[in-house]
């Protein structure tokens, strides 16, 4: 009595078969990073810009999401009928940053929240926003994780734009971020990674209220023009 | 493309308190099956181990009595698999394979160790699937390689604990062939091509230790049981066995 070997060589195939299918996945997700750094090193820019420069440079970045749109579409080719959860670890974090850039690219350039349109268009692929996607999509998790991203760096922004001579930003941005603040307030979030970096929006909100805080200690931001101001970078 | 953002409307008014409490929605949907999912998951596992354990009692009980028992609770157990599977269709499936899995691979242990009792062979991948079916033959739920590789290492503890219960009621020759059938078992195991699969590596290692076990055992045995012939050997054994317990009665 020996052990079937046949049910041994079946397993080995099928093995194989999906290590390959994860390097496919791989050599994907590495090119998407790179592109993904390249919108981000577009975007930093902002954090030493003029006011002025802010719209223009967010057009730029914007401009290249037809790149991610492919690897997305590259990505999903790969992935199996069904099979998208199976796979789905490889990418998420690339996706999440991906959709951060998107959501901090929207907010320059109309200081608002990205809606689901948007990244739906940006991306080219749905937004699963009623589970009911059996094929390659953005989860609601992987939005709300790129929220919790554009907080921090938004705290990071009201710091910069004060240096560089914005003083009504920060203003804008603390009330942009507690508003987003809010809407997470609304979640019923359980013990996972989102409820821990929900947790973490709370300190970037420090952050911004001292910056909020020192520049009207010293009467910097224009309280009286500041509707004004507003109004122009809306349109 | 730019065109494309500013032309949206809802682009323009993104009302935050909408989106999140429609995210909400979505989000506790899916909390709340996953956690019906692990609920089931974990009430499975544990009758799957209760399933285990009578299938140990095979060394008391006639292996028939023990069969037929068997049975019913494997009924039992596919109801529960049957009416977790609704939850785990489609993309589902992966999405909460985690939850689950647990559940799969320990039934899987259960069933290739009867298996084992009852025909002396390795339960195909097959065959376990064919327990997921329904009356009308339709496959409710789908098994892993994984989940039935990582199940079959698991079948591995059980078998030593059977081989060295079989040694100590004297059945010598159960144990040997317990011990061939753990050696090949483990060379089939010795072909596959383990990274990536960290849960599987740490598995194979206990396979190991499983098999050096019973071979200890049946060394043990050979070496010993070539002095006495084998009903001494065992009337040897059971004389002291009952020796000790006696002592321990008398302790107390």
């Amino acid at each position: 009595m020996s052990v079937d070997l046949a049910i041994f060589k079946q397993i080995e195939a099928s093995m194989e078969e999906e290590s390959m299918r994860k390097d496919e996945i791989y050599s994907c997700v590495r090119d998407y990073e790179k592109t993904c750094r390249y919108i981000m090193a577009v975007l930093n820019r902002v954090h030493s810009a003029s006011s002025e420069e802010v719209p223009e440079i967010a057009k730029e970045a914007l401009g290249r999401f037809n790149e991610v749109k492919q690897h997305l579409a590259n990505l999903s080719k790969i992935v199996p009928h069904q099979q998208f959860y199976k796979y789905y670890d490889h990418w998420c974090r690339t996706l999440q940053k991906s959709l951060f850039i998107a959501a901090f690219a929207i907010y320059l350039s109309s200081e608002k929240l990205i809606s689901s349109e948007q990244v739906e268009n940006l991306c080219g692929v749905k937004l699963n926003l009623n589970n009911d996607l059996q094929d390659f999509h953005i989860t609601v998790e992987d939005f709300l994780h790129s929220f919790v991203t554009l907080t921090d760096e938004l705290s990071r922004l009201a710091v910069n734009s004060v240096t560089a001579g914005d003083y009504n930003r920060p203003l804008k941005i603390s009330k942009f971020v507690k508003e987003l603040y809010t809407g997470f307030q609304l979640l019923n979030l359980k013990n996972d990674s989102l409820r821990k970096r929900f947790d973490a929006i709370k300190y970037h909100i420090k952050k911004i209220e001292e910056v909020v805080y020192d520049v009207s200690l010293r009467k910097l931001s224009g309280s009286t023009n500041d509707g004004s101001t507003d109004d122009t970078i809306m349109k | 493309m730019e065109t494309e953002i500013q032309s949206s409307p809802l682009g323009q008014n993104v009302d935050i308190k909408t989106l999140f409490t429609s995210l909400r929605v979505t989000l506790d949907h899916h909390y709340d099956r996953k956690e019906r999912i692990v609920k089931q998951s974990r009430d499975i596992t544990g009758l799957s181990k209760k399933l285990i354990f009578l299938a140990h009692r095979s060394n008391q009980k006639s292996l028939k009595s023990i069969l037929e028992e068997a049975e019913t609770k494997k009924k039992e157990i596919l109801e529960l698999f049957q009416k977790v599977s609704c939850e785990l269709e489609g993309i589902n499936y992966y999405k909460y394979h985690k939850s689950i899995s647990p559940a799969i691979q320990e039934f899987i242990e259960a069933i290739s160790f009867l298996e084992y009792l009852e025909h002396n062979r390795l339960i195909s991948m097959n065959d376990v699937e064919l327990n997921f079916r329904d009356k009308s033959g339709n496959q409710y739920l789908q098994v892993t390689v994984e989940d039935y590789v990582l199940g079959i290492a698991d079948l591995t503890g059980e078998l030593m604990r059977y081989a060295i219960n079989s040694v100590g009621k004297g059945d010598h020759d159960r144990a040997l062939q317990v011990c061939k059938f753990l050696r090949s078992l483990k060379s089939d195991y010795d072909l596959l091509k383990v990274s990536g699969y960290s849960l599987l590596g740490r598995k194979l290692d206990g396979i190991k230790t499983n098999l050096a076990k019973v071979e200890d055992a049946c060394y043990a045995l050979t070496i010993r049981g070539s002095e006495y012939p084998k009903e001494f050997y065992q009337h040897i054994v059971s004389e002291h066995a009952r020796n000790y317990g006696d002592n321990m009665d008398v302790d107390e």
